[in-house]
């Protein structure tokens, strides 16, 4: 830049006044030229006027001849002198005139290095400026679909979180499912109480059952003991018979009566049998309903005492089942509560995005407001008139719009732009209320 | 209740980045990408806070928040200025212009969610 307006000072002065002066000083030299054949003829002239002034004075005498010749030899001399000088002054005319055309050759140069330059920068500033506009929302755009997505992943982190506490909370969280827990074994266990009731019920059956068989036993020995009676009886009645016909006619109506109390014996022997007969029967089925119904409360028993301890089982797996599921359901949300909080410190960190684009739009429309000025001069068809410089960059700094742009535009490096673990925590330190 | 806070901001990540901070907390969300956008968002519905950036095309956030001091609807609806902009001149520009607080962009979570609490 410092080069460019060297030459560019250079330049001016030698298509200038520099130039003006030169053209001057090389006319200046054709005059001095003209003048000195004027003197050199005047003086060849004048000695020639001289020698004859001198020869017509003193005469034709050796004195004359020598004065004469003493004049023409300064007339010669002084030809000679100028004649020298005059070469002279050529030499530096030509030299003079090879510098003027060197110095007009490096003007139009500069001039075409000048053109060029504006040309070059007419032509490639817009080019930053699309490059920079590209890139800034090629930047912008990837940041926006990151945070998108990011965003994304929250809400489904959050919903997963949720659904996680509602089903727990559904379960009973804490105590409370502990509770419900225990609630539902005491339910359980209730009918167990109520099954194990029954089974007493059954064993009181059972014994009323048992105290049956005895009862028919007793009904048994009662129908022997009519049976033995009839038997006795029916002997009884047989001697009465006996001693009836030893009697003869006077026995005849005791025959009689002896008859029919063996009638008698002999229905009741038959009734006993009977009684006997029955009785075993009952026996049987009774016995064998006790067979089935103590089969049966064993089979109750046992049942009962299984499903106690399948519920048990069931149970303990339960209870290991829900401690579990309460431990997995509280490390899942804290694990999803600690993914969320570093995604939305990623999410805070995108913030860079919102100035490095500020920046770039910034450095655009300086681009743009250089190449509006350079376009307008050419439109007017004005020569390139130099830009005042701290008016512009005055204009550029009153639109900055971050520390690091006034940081950098006042010759510092940005280099501490702040980042998000350099900003405050407290909840206060960026905040002015008004 | 839950309270609606509007978000103006030119930057689409900046608008994220508030509101999935804004609604984490339990606030609704309503966006716009400019001033001139968030009058038109301004249609009726109850807003308890706005969150507004400065620098913005079409209608800066100095502007916007002139133009609902205007609305009679609105001009009790506190707002904040979210900004990169830290100079006094321009903080002076937006407690004139009616704005109630300025925060300074990057920011943390927890100074924002802190700021609304206390405006909204």
């Amino acid at each position: 830049m410092v080069t460019n307006n060297a030459l560019a000072s250079e330049l001016t002065f030698s298509g200038g006044q520099g130039d003006e002066g030169l053209r001057h000083g090389v006319l200046d030299g054709f005059e001095i030229h003209g003048e000195q054949m004027k003197v050199l003829i005047i003086v060849v002239a004048l000695v020639l006027v001289g020698a004859i002034a001198a020869l017509y004075g003193i005469g034709f005498s050796l004195l004359g001849f020598i004065c004469c010749a003493v004049l023409m030899a300064l007339g010669v001399y002084g030809s000679w002198v100028i004649k020298r000088a005059g070469r002279t002054h050529t030499g530096l005319l030509n030299h003079a005139a090879q510098t003027v055309e060197h110095y007009e050759a490096e003007v139009k140069r500069l001039h075409a290095a000048v053109d060029s330059l504006d040309t070059l920068f007419a032509q490639v500033a817009p080019v930053w400026s699309r490059q920079i506009g590209t890139s800034r929302k090629q930047t912008e755009e990837g940041i926006v679909e990151l945070t998108q997505r990011f965003s994304a992943m929250v809400e489904r982190l959050e919903q997963v979180i949720n659904v996680s506490k509602s089903g727990t909370e559904e379960l009973g969280d804490g105590e409370g499912m502990i509770a419900l827990f225990s609630k539902s074994q005491e339910s359980l266990q209730s009918v167990i109480g109520s099954l194990n009731t029954t089974l007493e019920h059954e064993d009181q059956m059972l014994e009323q059952v048992r105290s049956l068989a005895v009862q028919t036993d007793e009904l048994t020995e009662f129908a022997a003991g009519v049976k033995r009676i009839a038997f006795e009886i029916n002997l009884l009645a047989l001697n009465a018979a006996v001693e009836a016909a030893h009697a003869g006619d006077q026995g005849n109506g005791f025959a009689v009566v002896a008859t029919e109390v063996r009638k008698l014996a002999t229905q009741s022997a038959e009734l006993g049998k009977s009684i006997h007969d029955k009785t075993e029967e009952i026996d049987i089925v009774m016995s064998s309903t006790l067979r089935r119904a103590e089969q049966a409360k064993e089979f109750s028993s046992e049942a009962v005492s299984s499903g106690k301890e399948v519920i048990e089982t069931v149970f303990a797996r339960l209870h290991e089942t829900i401690t579990s599921l309460q431990e997995d359901g509280a490390t899942l949300r804290s694990s999803g509560q600690q993914i969320r909080s570093e995604i939305v410190d990623v999410l805070v960190a995108f913030q860079f995005q919102d100035r490095v684009s500020q920046i770039l739009a910034h450095v655009e429309d300086d681009i743009g407001d250089l190449l509006a000025r350079l376009g307008a001069q050419n439109a007017n068809g004005e020569m390139l008139e130099p830009l005042d410089v701290d008016a512009f960059l005055a204009d550029r700094a009153a639109n900055y719009s971050t520390d690091e742009e006034r940081r950098n535009h006042g010759g510092q490096v940005a280099e501490d732009v702040p980042v998000l673990e350099e900003v405050p925590t407290s909840e206060d330190a960026e905040v002015t209320f008004f | 209740m839950t309270k609606t806070i509007l978000i103006v901001d030119d930057s689409a990540s900046i608008r994220q980045v508030v509101g999935i901070t804004l609604k984490g907390a339990g606030y609704e969300v309503i966006e716009a990408c400019d001033g001139r956008d968030a009058l038109s968002k301004l249609t009726g519905q109850k807003v308890h806070l706005i969150v507004s950036d400065v620098n913005m095309p079409n209608l800066d956030g100095i502007g916007l928040v002139k133009e609902v001091k205007q609305n009679p609807q609105y001009k009790f609806t506190p707002i904040m200025m979210l900004t990169t902009e830290t100079g006094d001149t321009m903080k002076m520009a937006g407690r004139d212009a009616g704005a109630k607080a300025w925060l300074v962009k990057p920011f943390q979570p927890a100074a924002l969610l802190a700021a609304v609490a206390k405006l909204a």
